[in-house]
């Protein structure tokens, strides 16, 4: 019997940064169940104070980020799950040690997936639905009504704090009828703050005359108040979904691919598509920002918690000096965090740059045309350098983590420019020297080719950026 | 155990490796594996990438059995400061274990590439 | 020129291939003393200290003696195992087979009781520690400079003055950890520092 043989969280990507990742997933997944929650609970209301009944079947999509939510939060608690470690033992066999494709890595192009239709349903209840109407209602008949009765509704959140809402009813004569409604605006959801609600309410006493505004196409819809108001912008929280969902994607679809066909094993011609290609970077410089602001608010959120706890300590007379001590290091990253942000700011404003290449991968020995162009300020440019390198890169255990190794076998100098107008566009060969390894991408080991390209602006972040190429083997069709 | 891949070490891309394993056990096994298969040997932890097997399920205890395998295109035998990567037809009995490799060169000039050297000849 | 990869004595697939060194006893004494204890012990030592080669070769005497070896790895900060885990534990943890823990102090308090409770019936269970508890201590790993240097002369052929000399400052800079130890010489083989490179 082979015997029941497997690894626990093998080492890869464990290590102090595995339980870092593993904490931020936790939090990540908290706030996902959290929100969850949250909207379900906003969606039952409306429901239950009368909105449409079609709002039902919306109830399911936040339920998906509280299962969503559960699980990843598990996951996070449990660690990672078992993987088939080598037997120790009587086999001999090598090639016993075979992993199967990583069929988790299309988990992930279905997770971002989920990511993405629930960011859009969610955003189109909370963002693109209310923005219509709130456009259509410009068009709304105003018509004259009786408030019936007028208070501010209070509810018990779950953590024991209140939510209010402004809760009028009121009654209009329009096509059909006589007509009841209890929407104030379009939104109708409970937040916090009491004092701008019992403002409008205190408007809005009953027994008064007042105008409310009716949907022409359907009498029994109207508000009191068609105005753009602050709390839409909650709408635009759900577009964060939607932007996770639209990187995480693609982001998983190429990792499962890899997965999948590790290094083009099939026997037979290697075929790659024909024709230029615009190289992408893995992250734009919109993407870094938002990364940097993520990373620093929840690490700043985090560290803040603390840093209250000690500013207080100090006010009132009693320091904690082991944790102003403890806090130090924490907050230096912090800071060096927020400084990341105004560097990744500021380098928004550097000249953008675009590469593209005459083929979509390049064979041993053979070349290809790459013609580049700055849009933006490219005069700041000091002096613009290209270079094609292949490198080595193997991933191993050291303890419980994990750490990569990095070896630059072959390095190509494409373009040294001096500032000039030839810096802000041009066009190069990139010969990739034969008699070297195409590219080769196993789990802990690595031969990758890449365009390193240095925008050297003087007092200002540079521009530094690198495309990934493909190389195929010699003779292979690109 | 043995295997041998018709008296060559060294393949290009695309062509055939034919050979024959042969084996002579204490017990007759469940099965014979021939796997054509690359790993990995260096800084980082082993990979091992299976490409194709030829199976002989309930063989003697005593035989010899020939195999063929078209090669890929890559990857090619290199060797690196960090990252070697080698080629490897290995037979394997079940459920011993028991196993024995062959280990050969897959490469356009049927040489190992010797990464950071310049164009081998 | 650099050492080929698969050259380099100090790659990783040769470290994992070291076998255990038993100090000051053979494997017959240290056999008996687990059989003593009810088949039931710790290996315990600092991160790097030969714990897990040590299991890997317990496996196969383990085995001769007709039992049955599942083998369990954790990684870091894997407090609990999945539940699923658990019940094929329970299932096939019997009398028959032994189950070897690597890496049990990753284990909280609620998760160890789980894996002890998964394995009661187990024939033997030897678990991996980096502080005695849990389980008594069967082994304790605690390797010397001068086993590592012994290590680093059987994976080169052969330690050279200037092999010797950075072999015992890679033990002194890595704070007794043989594995960290042995890959910080990766690089200096690699670049000709520690003698001359060794060929096949």
């Amino acid at each position: 019997m082979a015997g029941f043989n497997f690894s626990v969280g093998s080492g890869e990507g464990q290590g102090a940064a595995g339980c870092f990742g593993r904490i931020f997933q936790a939090g990540f997944f908290s706030v996902f169940l959290g929100m969850g929650l949250l909207f379900f609970v906003l969606l039952l209301r409306s429901i239950l104070q009368g909105e449409p009944k079609t709002l039902v079947f919306f109830l399911l999509l936040p339920l998906v980020f509280v299962v969503v939510g559960a699980a990843g939060l598990y996951s996070a608690i449990r660690g990672p799950k078992p993987k088939p470690a080598p037997e120790s033992g009587l086999s001999e066999a090598l090639s016993s040690k075979a992993t199967d494709p990583r069929k988790g890595a299309w988990f992930m192009v279905l997770f971002f997936a989920v990511f993405l239709a629930v960011g859009l349903a969610v955003s189109y209840a909370l963002l693109f639905r209310p923005a219509l109407k709130l456009v259509k209602a410009r068009h709304w008949a105003p018509t004259a009504c009786t408030i019936l009765s007028s208070d501010v509704g209070r509810h018990s959140g779950s953590k024991g704090g209140s939510t209010y809402s402004i809760d009028i009813t009121y009654e209009y004569e329009a096509p059909g009828g006589i007509y009841r409604s209890g929407d104030y605006d379009f939104m109708g959801a409970s937040s916090s703050g009491y004092d701008g609600k019992a403002d409008v309410v205190k408007r809005y006493p009953p027994g008064i005359r007042a105008t409310c505004y009716v949907n022409p196409e359907d009498p029994r819809e109207a508000v009191l108040n068609r105005d753009f108001q602050a709390e839409y912008l909650i709408g635009l929280f759900p577009l964060l979904f939607v932007f996770v969902g639209l990187v995480g994607m693609p982001w998983a679809y190429r990792k499962a691919r890899q997965a999948s066909h590790p290094s083009d094993l099939r026997a037979g011609t290697i075929v790659a598509a024909r024709g230029p290609v615009e190289l992408k970077v893995p992250a734009g410089p919109v993407a870094k920002l938002f990364g940097a602001i993520l990373v620093a608010a929840f690490w700043n959120g985090i560290v803040s918690v603390f840093v209250w706890q000690m500013v207080e300590g100090w006010r009132h007379g009693h320091p904690d000096a082991c944790l102003t001590l403890f806090m130090i290091p924490f907050v230096a990253v912090g800071l060096g965090l927020i400084g990341l942000i105004g560097y990744q700011f500021l380098a928004l404003f550097n000249p953008r740059l675009h590469v593209t290449l005459s083929e979509q991968a390049v064979p041993l020995g053979s070349s290809a045309d790459l013609e580049w162009r700055f849009s933006g300020s490219a005069s700041r440019i000091e002096r613009l350098t290209m270079t094609l390198e292949g490198r080595e890169e193997a991933t191993y255990r050291r303890g419980t983590s994990t750490s990569t190794d990095k070896h630059v076998f072959c390095s190509v100098e494409l373009v040294a420019l001096p500032a000039g107008s030839a810096v802000a566009s041009g066009r190069t060969r990139v010969e990739v020297p034969a008699g070297t390894a195409p590219t080769f991408e196993a789990s802990n080991n690595k031969i990758l080719w890449s365009v390193k390209v240095h925008a050297d602006i003087p007092r200002w972040p540079d521009v530094i950026e690198e495309f990934p190429l493909r190389v195929l083997p010699a003779g292979g069709a690109p | 155990m043995t295997v041998d891949a018709g008296g060559r070490t060294e393949f290009r891309p695309g062509e055939t490796l034919a050979g024959a394993a042969s084996w002579n056990l204490d017990t007759a096994p469940k099965a014979v594996e021939v796997r054509l298969f690359w790993y990995t040997e260096g800084r980082g932890t082993q990979d091992v990438g299976l490409v194709d097997k030829a199976r002989f399920e309930q063989p003697l205890m005593s035989e010899r059995r020939d195999f063929r395998f078209t090669l890929p295109e890559q990857p090619y035998s290199l060797s690196g400061k960090l990252v070697s990567v080698r080629w490897a037809v290995e037979v394997v009995a079940e459920p011993s274990g028991e196993a024995q490799r062959l280990e050969f060169t897959l490469g356009p000039n049927g040489k190992e590439i010797l990464l950071g050297d310049p164009v081998n000849p | 020129m650099t050492t080929r990869a698969r050259d380099n004595p100090f790659s990783t697939h040769r470290l994992d291939a070291l076998r255990y060194r038993p100090q000051g006893e053979s494997w017959e004494d240290m056999l008996g003393r687990l059989e003593a204890m009810g088949w039931r012990g710790s290996v315990v030592g600092p991160e790097g200290s030969g714990k897990t080669a040590l299991l890997h070769d317990l496996a196969p005497r383990l085995k001769a003696i007709g039992l049955r070896v599942e083998n369990l790895r954790l990684g870091f900060g894997q407090r609990t195992l999945p539940v699923d885990t658990l019940r094929r534990l329970s299932s096939l943890l019997d009398g028959e087979a032994a189950l070897l823990l690597d890496g049990a102090e990753q284990l909280g308090p609620m998760g160890w009781r789980a894996v002890a409770r998964s394995a009661r019936r187990a024939g033997a269970l030897v678990i991996t520690l980096h502080r005695p508890g849990r389980l008594p201590t069967w082994v304790w790993c605690d390797p010397s400079e001068a086993l590592f240097l012994e290590l680093v002369s059987e994976l080169t052929g052969g330690c050279s003055d200037e092999a010797e000399h950075a072999a015992r400052k890679a033990f002194a800079a890595h704070g007794g950890n043989v594995r960290s130890s042995l890959l910080s010489l990766y690089d200096a083989y690699s670049e000709g520092r520690l003698g001359a490179p060794r060929r096949e």
